[in-house]
């Protein structure tokens, strides 16, 4: 009986133990300055009102992010969501849950984890070709292929020129309809990023004088470009044939 | 059941608790003993008359515990009294720094020292930084008292061993290093070879000079240092270690401090400091103090030279506080000095020595030039907003008396009124474009906190540049702020400002620049090198040689218009923290 109970006690302060032996182990981390020496997120608190039919937001949920600031400071996991309607980017504080409307000229680039997919997206504050005027204008665009040529997207949400109408409080309430209205820039090294359509026409124009090498690939490799996938694709095939010099 | 029940008690144990994961515990944990980062220092010289520049190389050996290394180290010069003369701050870049200290002419005779620490090595506390002793002269000293007191203290046995250390050096094989000749005449080409042969690591670090033999005062001088890379575990490292205190500076200084309570000195928890530094753009950054009453800031070049100011966030506060600046240099290192040994002839010497230095000021004659390929990290202003919303320029309407004046005629967006001798101020928000915030809005001169609209009242037209209106509730990582107001002066109003007793105002850091020794090519000479005299009684000094295993180096200069038995001294360091030296000797007849 008492041998039992050794036993029992033994196990029970090697069990106790273990944590503390874990502990020791830990390696240490680089973590603790960096925690202290952070930069800050800079912003309006700002809830955009609703006042249209259909989502703001590209993603409409929080996504865990990390934000690169003009300083070369980086901020990180932080809760983000894109507002494409405003070209904006909201900062859920943390504690107080209140939006943040951040300061668009004070951010190089974020880049927020889908939390559908879990996939990492790449956003940079893109100086781009204003396409409605003389120009250029600056976009939170979505990297979309990195290369030679580098493939963005301006994830724009606009009043699709529809309305509908929603109960608010009891009373009908004529609403806009929102909708998306992606917009695709190409960039060619450190050139101003010009608009292009997700079709081969204007993949052609982009590159007149590569036309025929383009056309070709695009045969040979069955592409059809209809949608972002496709384009995306297009892009590493073209990227291809100016790293061989084609 | 018993069992069970102790087995969910010490899985509950397996969570790692909120110590282990504090910021603070986990910096260099570990560190603390053998293989811990350390310094070595060369100098040019150990012998110097006051009004000379003192060359140093430092080089930081790494920790061997895959730490980043420290790019920033701090010398003191101090007297025999471990009283500090100079503090200096350098970068390292690739584990190096070198330089030129000025001795000031004032300077009286005696044992100094330099005292080199990085801030990870001031966990350890002051015995284990290192020293490396000086002796210098002043220039008109003409009893020499000191130096007849410290050799009466050096028997003829003491003198030999010396002589014997100082002219063979450690002559420990890592590199050998001849000259074409060894008997030279004035202003005459000596060609040094470096060879390395035997070190086990691919790259050495040396630097390499070549003085008057008597220049050298102290045993042990290749040795700076030595006394820490060859420490065993179990010292007084393990002992001194202070976890939890320091960082490191890996990139950038670290200014560091505590907030405590006025009354009972105990340091606050969670208050707010604000730093920031007059400019013409509104920065800011700010620190929580930690349970200790500590808080931490990292100063980036943009912070270099210029004011800091230290402010507590009042609406963080409960009670009376102060903020106490943590001072890198108040520390008083080890209590040893290590004592010169001076031989016969150095009285002769010291007085040649003193003459040439004063011929050298007459013609204004000096040997420091500055390194061009300057170690510049990037500095960014911590901005609170990219752009204003409004920004009023007073010089463009008709001048006004006072910032009241100021304020109801050109700030639409402001409400300041005078109430029982207090001014309020609100703001107008400028989503509602009607409606005034709750709270009054944060209010900048110059970039700095004010914390009271009436110290900036007195300013008029004529003294204010510029007004940034910033009407938004606006955040700034945890603070907010009800609009924000700031003010830029014409004629550094800032200057004037009455600060809170809590608050503190630390003067601009500085980094020493790096600076190489100029030593004349008379290869080339010119008719005026020719004409005046050359006077050096150090014909070469060259930092930050890069070795490489294999490929041997050639070093060249020339010699000037002293003759006498000089010394060539190499100190050096392997990549991996092993040190060697190795002297030789030249005649200039």
């Amino acid at each position: 009986m008492i041998e039992a109970m050794k036993i029992r006690f033994f196990t029970a302060f090697l069990i106790l133990l273990l944590p503390v032996g874990l502990m020791a182990q830990q390696p240490s981390s680089g973590s603790g300055p960096e925690a202290l020496f952070k930069a800050h997120l800079s912003g309006e608190v700002y809830t955009p009102p609703v006042i249209h039919s259909g989502s703001q937001w590209f993603i409409g949920d929080w996504a865990n992010s990390n934000v690169t600031l003009i300083t070369g400071e980086k901020v990180s996991d932080v809760m983000l969501r894109y507002n494409g309607y405003l070209d904006e980017l909201f900062w859920l504080t943390p504690g107080t849950f209140e939006q943040v409307r951040l300061d668009k000229n004070l951010i190089r680039q974020f880049e927020m984890e889908d939390p559908g997919s879990g996939e990492k997206l790449i956003f940079k504050n893109l100086e781009v070709n204003n396409i409605l005027a003389p120009g250029s204008i600056q976009v939170f665009a979505q990297l979309l292929h990195r290369g030679d040529i580098s493939l963005y997207v301006h994830r724009k949400i606009r009043e699709t020129g529809a309305t509908t109408s929603v109960m608010v409080g009891g009373t009908l309430v004529a609403r806009r309809v929102l909708g998306p209205d992606y917009q695709y820039y190409l960039q060619h090294r450190s050139e101003l990023p010009g608009a292009i359509q997700p079709a081969r026409r204007s993949l052609m124009r982009t590159f007149p004088q590569h036309r025929r090498q383009i056309r070709q690939a695009l045969r040979q490799h069955n592409i059809r470009i209809r949608n972002e996938a496709q384009l995306i694709y297009a892009i590493e095939i073209i990227n291809d044939l100016v790293r061989n010099g084609k | 059941m018993c069992s069970v029940f102790l087995i969910l008690t010490g899985l509950l144990f397996l969570r790692p608790t909120a110590s282990a994961a504090s910021p603070l515990n986990s910096v260099d944990a570990g560190s603390g003993n053998h293989g811990a980062e350390s310094l070595l220092i060369h100098t040019d010289r150990d012998l110097y008359i006051a009004g000379e520049n003192l060359y140093f190389q430092l080089y930081l050996v790494p920790s061997q515990q895959n730490q980043a290394p420290s790019r920033i180290a701090y010398i003191l010069l101090q007297r025999i009294t471990n009283e500090n003369i100079e503090t200096f701050i350098v970068r390292l870049s690739d584990h190096i720094a070198f330089g030129s200290i000025y001795l000031h002419d004032t300077l009286p005779t005696g044992n100094y020292r330099l005292l080199c620490f990085t801030n990870r090595m001031r966990r350890y506390e002051g015995n284990n930084y290192i020293t490396k002793p000086i002796f210098i002269v002043n220039r008109f000293d003409e009893t020499l008292e000191k130096i007849s007191t410290a050799r009466q203290d050096i028997d003829d046995q003491m003198q030999e061993e010396f002589q014997d250390k100082r002219d063979h050096g450690s002559q420990n094989n890592k590199v050998k290093i001849s000259t074409n000749r060894t008997t030279f005449g004035r202003r005459d080409q000596v060609d040094l070879s470096i060879e390395p042969k035997d070190f086990a690591d691919s790259i050495a670090y040396l630097s390499v000079s070549v003085a008057q033999d008597k220049s050298y005062v102290f045993p042990d001088h290749a040795f700076s240092g030595r006394q820490v890379l060859n420490r065993q575990p179990g010292s007084i490292y393990q002992n001194k270690s202070r976890p939890g205190e320091v960082f490191a500076e890996t990139r950038h200084l670290i200014l560091e401090g505590m907030v405590r309570d006025k009354n009972t000195g105990i340091g606050l928890e969670g208050l707010r400091v604000l730093l920031s530094t007059p400019d013409s753009l509104l920065n800011l950054q700010y620190a929580q103090t930690l349970d200790d009453g500590s808080f931490y800031f990292a100063i980036n070049d943009f912070y270099l030279n210029k004011p800091l100011y230290l402010i507590l966030d009042t609406s963080t506060m409960n009670s009376p506080a102060l903020i106490e600046v943590a001072d890198r240099f108040a520390t008083k290192g080890p209590e040893k000095h290590e004592q010169p040994v001076f031989s016969a002839g150095h009285d002769e010497f010291i007085a040649a020595s003193q003459e040439y230095v004063s011929i050298q000021k007459v013609y204004e004659i000096n040997h420091q030039s500055k390194y061009s390929d300057l170690i510049k990290n990037k500095e960014f202003r911590p901005l609170v907003y990219a752009e204003p919303n409004y920004t009023v320029y007073p010089e463009m309407y008709e001048p006004l008396r006072d910032f009241r004046e100021i304020s109801r005629e050109l700030i639409g967006q402001l409400r300041t009124r005078l109430s029982g001798g207090t001014y309020t101020t609100r703001m107008l928000n400028y989503q509602t474009a009607y409606q005034f915030f709750e709270d009054a809005p944060a209010i900048f001169l110059d970039a700095i906190p004010v914390s009271d609209i009436h110290q900036i009242m007195h300013l008029g037209t004529e003294k204010v540049k510029s007004i940034e209106v910033h009407n938004y509730r606006w955040a700034y990582g945890e603070m907010r702020f009800a609009g924000i107001m700031a003010v830029f002066s014409r004629n550094e109003a800032w200057r004037l400002l009455e600060l809170p007793e809590s608050s503190k105002v630390l003067e601009g850091m500085s980094f020493l620049e790096p600076s190489l020794y100029y030593d004349p090519d008379y290869s080339q000479a010119t008719n005026t090198q020719a004409t005046i005299p050359d006077l050096r009684q150090l014909l070469a000094w060259r930092p930050g040689i890069r070795l490489t295993s294999g490929e041997n180096l050639l070093i060249r200069f020339h010699t000037g218009d002293i003759k006498g038995k000089y010394l060539i001294r190499l100190v050096g360091v392997t990549a991996g923290g092993e040190m060697f030296s190795t002297v030789s000797e030249i005649t200039v007849e």
